[in-house]
């Protein structure tokens, strides 16, 4: 057991008293007696029962899956498996991003042999992703503090934090009006796009594609013919890249980067494309490309999942797309969006190369600057003027990089505001 | 009672021993207790909390000289120092579980509230067996001149009674037959 300094202090405050009061032959030094008497009660005397320290820790968490901000009660147990305990100290140790709403995550307690003690806090989370809780300390303390023994416990929770869904949209059929129609049939309104011809009717034919009136005419019953609606295979890279996502304190670009995401990917998947994704961060995330409202569940899934870091870089979505299309890559092509909140060399080296290898590719630039000055501002790092020409700087370093990035692609920009804009087109 | 309520029984003591003493060298001891309160209060740090009480013992006998006497102020002054400094640490550590903004969770109270009446309780048997020290010393000093003696024998005969204590507690076997930890 380390000497703590409290303790030490009295053994201090105890010598000199009694030294004083030995060499001076006086009361000078009678402040030892309540610090020894201190000491004494502390330690138990004159019954000193057997310290064995023991502790188990659970964990239950209200909610498993929340929306970002909101709210979720957080409960943990200590139960003492050791001796009674004059003074127990509980911390709960909070990942990064959880801010404490109501309640405290400490408890001090006395606690007796096989008694439980809950502590209760809300705590909301700040951005999306999965948050482990796990750690917590506790510490078994004399009733004056002056032994006290710290013992590290673990109660894993995880949390997982989805972004406010956004009801804005791209237009339907905005993938159409992006690149070409794709080679996967799209399951979008059965599959019926444009009227081609009218013929015979053969066993199988749906009822509902009888052209009633045709027949009539006829004398014989004819069906209509359709043009079958295809989707496109699309791809959605999104960019977690360490130093890639802006962050100023507490707040951080991700969120607004997984909202963009979720939006395109919502309005892709909406009017019947395929989608995949690949996530340029710390983890592999990867997804085939699929269709429907299941498939994008998934897809939100793994994106607030993501973790940055620089392990799948940029290089990497060469190989995925490859994995995907498989012998068909080269022929196949396929449409490409990247997505990322700061423009960068690698990210538009990516651009370039699969561009030119036939790949139809979209950039859309995630444009954080405003809620970036804005955390700037409540952190005082930055106002007024300085905030100004800072964003003057930023802005045209994005500028310069969407003129790069429209050589090889169409570019967009996504604010929490506005949604997607086409640079140098309307906002959609 | 607060960790802003024992500050400020402190702090008033410490004003109240700046007037009753004219040196400046109990000033500068005064001035010491103040800074290290406010630098523990503001920092939440345990050690110079406790710390603080103590730049006041000298000036504060002094003070509790014309009340107990040239000898027993002494012992008075440590005993109430004692007590507020440990009660002022117990507070901050206690303010770091119950002190925030949206309040606690009642299970939190209550066991907390349970908690400080116990330390409450220690303090008081802490004066009381300091009181009776007191007086046995008195009793004792009819027959024997020297009193200061008398204390530090009888303070260092508990530390030895306590220690033999521990050691035979540590020497004791579990009851349930399992093997003894320490």
């Amino acid at each position: 057991m380390p000497l703590k300094g409290k303790l030490a202090f009295v053994f201090v405050v105890a010598s000199i008293g009694v030294w004083l009061s030995v060499v001076t032959f006086s009361g000078i030094g009678l402040a030892a007696v309540p610090v020894i008497v201190m000491l004494l009660l502390d330690q138990g005397f004159p019954k000193k029962s057997k310290r064995e320290v023991a502790f188990s820790v659970s964990r239950r968490v209200a909610q498993s899956k929340l929306v970002e901000g909101e709210p979720v009660l957080m409960e943990l147990s200590l139960k003492n498996d050791g001796v009674d305990q004059d003074r127990v100290e509980l911390e709960d140790v909070l990942p990064a991003g959880v801010l404490v709403k109501r309640g405290s995550p400490r408890m001090v307690t006395a606690l007796k042999a096989g008694e439980r003690a809950t502590l209760r806090y809300e705590v909301s989370l700040l951005e999306p992703g999965e948050v482990h809780f796990g750690e917590c300390v506790v510490t078994a303390q004399s009733l004056f503090d002056l032994t006290e023994r710290r013992i590290d416990l673990v109660a894993p929770v995880s949390v997982k934090i989805y972004p406010r869904l956004l009801t804005r949209k791209v237009l339907a059929g905005r993938a159409k009006a992006l690149s070409f129609a794709g080679s996967a049939p799209s399951r979008y309104k059965g599959g019926r796009l444009e009227f081609m011809n009218i013929r015979s009717h053969i066993f199988g034919d749906p009822l509902r594609d009888v052209n009633w009136k045709a027949s009539a005419r006829l004398g014989k019953r004819l069906v209509n013919e359709w043009h079958s609606e295809r989707g496109l295979d699309c791809v959605l890279i999104v960019d977690l890249l360490q130093g890639n996502v802006p962050r100023a304190g507490n707040w951080s670009g991700r969120k607004d980067v997984i909202a963009a995401s979720y939006e395109l990917a919502h309005a892709l998947v909406g009017s019947g494309n395929r989608l995949g994704l690949l996530v340029l961060g710390e983890t592999p995330v990867r997804l085939q490309p699929g269709f429907g409202s299941r498939h994008l569940r998934v897809l939100l899934d793994r994106l607030i999942t993501a973790r940055e870091g620089n392990v799948w870089s940029a290089k990497s979505v060469d190989g995925f797309l490859q994995k995907f299309f498989r012998n068909q890559y080269r022929s196949r092509g396929g449409a490409l969006f990247f997505v990322t909140a700061t423009p960068s060399a690698e990210v538009l080296d990516g651009v370039r190369s699969l561009a030119k290898k036939g790949f139809a590719c979209h950039t859309i630039v995630v444009n954080t600057l405003e809620e970036e000055g804005q955390a700037l501002t409540s952190l005082r790092l930055a106002g007024g003027g300085t905030l100004a020409v800072g964003k003057r700087i930023a802005q045209s370093e994005n500028a310069w990089f969407e003129s790069r990035f429209g050589r090889y692609s169409k570019v967009f920009e996504w604010t929490r505001n506005g949604g997607f804009a086409e640079v140098g087109g309307e906002r959609r | 009672m607060s960790r802003r309520r024992v500050a400020a029984i402190l702090y008033v003591t410490a004003g109240a021993v700046a007037a009753l003493e004219t040196s400046p060298l109990w000033w500068l001891l005064v001035t010491g207790c103040v800074a290290t309160l406010t630098l523990g209060y503001r920092y939440r740090s345990d050690l110079l909390l406790v710390v603080s009480g103590w730049f006041l013992y000298f000036p504060m006998a002094m003070s509790m000289a014309p009340i107990f006497g040239g000898f027993w102020c002494y012992l008075a002054a440590g005993t109430l120092l004692a007590v507020i400094s440990e009660r002022l640490s117990f507070e901050n550590r206690l303010s770091l579980a119950v002190e925030s903004q949206g309040g606690v969770d009642s299970e939190s109270k209550q066991r907390a509230d349970e908690l400080s009446g116990t330390h409450l309780r220690r303090l008081e048997e802490l004066v009381a067996v300091v009181a009776a020290l007191a007086c046995g010393s008195v009793v004792l000093s009819l027959f024997v001149s020297a009193v200061i003696v008398l204390i530090l024998s009888s303070v260092l005969l508990l530390v030895a009674v306590g220690l033999y204590a521990n050691r035979l507690a540590s020497n004791a076997q579990p009851r349930d037959g399992r093997e003894a930890t320490f």
